[in-house]
């Protein structure tokens, strides 16, 4: 099983960034919420969980990028020279830009949860988690392995209209 | 000496309940590999053969699909049906197999409708005597319940869907499905792989983020063989109502979904103009084609709608 001491041991705040709906801004509200943060001076992290529709990696136009290997993990991909942001999605693992993750959820939550073990984060001051739409595998995997350390809550986006 | 950390392999899960769970090359590396593989060989699934028999008077099966969320698939998918059971003489059935954000209810006007059940299975909620709905929503107790499932349980609400509902002799099923490319989407295709299904309508809005998961829907209907009727650019451009002045919210910056579709060799069936009254309609659970039949967006979907080809057409006046 997953240790406590396993899970994000050098991260202050974790925050999740979730909606119901598909489409409303999550993506675009941690990626902002994450690069303001850096522009405060903050170390930070964000991880995109969302395994079929990743966009934090275009978003900061981060396409292309290779997950470097180290002695304590997996390095996050960087979006600045100074390494005050570091990145990861399974865009970064994907031959093709168009290739599917056509995964069900046991292949799912084991990925996501080698997101929370398996990278070197280092001491991050913020870890922002961005989410796909939905209240499923996911949401829940994610929930779970964090409880461990503490998040701080989540930010749920919407927009207006009912629906 | 940095290692490079290898691609994931894009093969599928074959889903916990399958002959290959567990044997499958998908599985090295999944921690579940050895449960699965351990669990005792199952029997062939009798409810394929329920499924077949119950889908065996459904003429024409469409299911609305996009890789992006909040592009328009529920919109879309209403709409379609609105606009087929205007002709009376036809039967459609709008199945919303979006578990998680069930929007169907609310945009068909039947939030809060209850599912009831009778000796032939279960009743699907009628808006008009042609016009047949069915959702999760309508087996929630409040709309604020979440339904927060892992997979294997939706798989089997969404087998219950096609096996249980008795829709009757219907000419248009319309199925309306969750963003992604996942359980949901896997399990509609599994378990309509005994039927003939029509095809897919993909619905992406013009900018580079929504294509770039629309581009990875598309990738998953050729390898689950789904044919691809074609692809729909919603919210594409705003006309202002007080000035007339037309401005692109979401920018193609590259090329948008008419370039896509070429570059990816499936129809581009048109554009969708992003139109507030359509929002508001289904807010209201109205239909936006009645509501407002002379309008510009009204006649850009009846163009798409008349547009699709796949055994047959649509023919909306």
């Amino acid at each position: 099983g997953i240790m406590a001491d396993d899970i994000l041991p050098n991260v202050g705040h974790v925050l999740l960034v979730l909606s119901g709906k598909g489409g409303v801004g999550k993506s675009t509200v941690a990626t902002q919420l994450a690069l303001a943060l850096v522009e405060a001076g903050k170390k930070v992290g964000l991880l995109d969980i969302d395994l079929c529709g990743p966009s934090v990696a275009k978003m900061l136009d981060l396409e292309g990028r290779d997950i470097h290997q180290c002695s304590d993990g997996w390095l996050p991909v960087y979006a600045d020279p100074s390494q005050q942001l570091g990145v990861m999605s399974i865009a970064f693992m994907l031959s093709h830009r168009d290739d599917a993750i056509v995964w069900r959820g046991p292949k799912k939550n084991a990925m996501i949860k080698q997101f929370l073990t398996d990278v070197a984060w280092g001491e991050l001051e913020y870890l922002i988690i961005d989410t796909p739409p939905g209240t499923s595998d996911e949401h829940i995997t994610v929930v779970e392995n964090l409880q461990s350390c503490n998040p701080d809550g989540a930010i749920l986006v919407s927009t207006p209209q009912v629906r | 000496m940095q290692v490079i950390v290898p691609s994931v392999s894009v093969l599928d899960c074959p889903g916990t309940e399958s002959e290959d769970a567990g044997k499958a090359s998908a599985c090295s590396g999944c921690p579940n590999q050895e449960i699965c593989a351990s669990a005792k060989p199952r029997a062939p699934d009798p409810d394929v053969g329920q499924v077949r028999e119950r889908m065996a008077g459904v003429k024409h099966k469409i299911l609305v699909l996009s890789g992006k969320g909040g592009v328009g698939k529920s919109t879309f998918s209403a709409q379609l049906a609105y606009g087929i059971a205007a002709d009376e003489a036809k039967q459609v059935a709008l199945l919303d197999i979006d578990i998680c954000g069930p929007s169907i209810p609310r945009i068909m006007g039947c939030d809060g409708e209850q599912v009831h059940q009778s000796n032939s299975g279960w009743s699907p909620i009628y808006v008009e005597d042609n016009l047949s709905v069915m959702s999760v929503g309508f087996l929630l107790g409040s709309p604020d319940d979440a339904v927060i499932w892992r997979g294997p349980k939706k798989n089997g609400l969404i087998k219950q869907f096609l096996r249980d509902v008795d829709w009757g002799d219907v000419d248009y099923l319309i199925v309306d499905t969750p963003p992604g490319t996942s359980d949901e989407h896997l399990s509609i295709v599994q378990y309509l792989s005994s039927t003939h299904v029509d095809g897919a309508v993909v619905i992406t809005t013009p900018q580079e983020v929504s294509l770039l998961d629309v581009r990875k829907e598309i990738s998953f209907c050729r390898k689950v063989k789904l044919p691809i009727i074609g692809v729909v650019e919603n919210m594409s451009g705003f006309v202002c109502p007080k000035c007339k002045h037309q401005s692109q919210i979401f920018p193609p910056t590259t090329g948008g979904a008419e370039k896509m579709a070429k570059d990816m060799g499936i129809p581009f069936l048109g554009r969708l103009p992003l139109d507030p009254r359509i929002g508001k309609s289904c807010d209201e659970g109205k239909s936006f084609l009645t509501e407002h039949e002379d309008s510009p967006a009204a006649a850009a979907y009846r163009s798409v709608i008349n547009g699709m080809e796949y055994d047959s057409m649509i023919h909306l006046p």
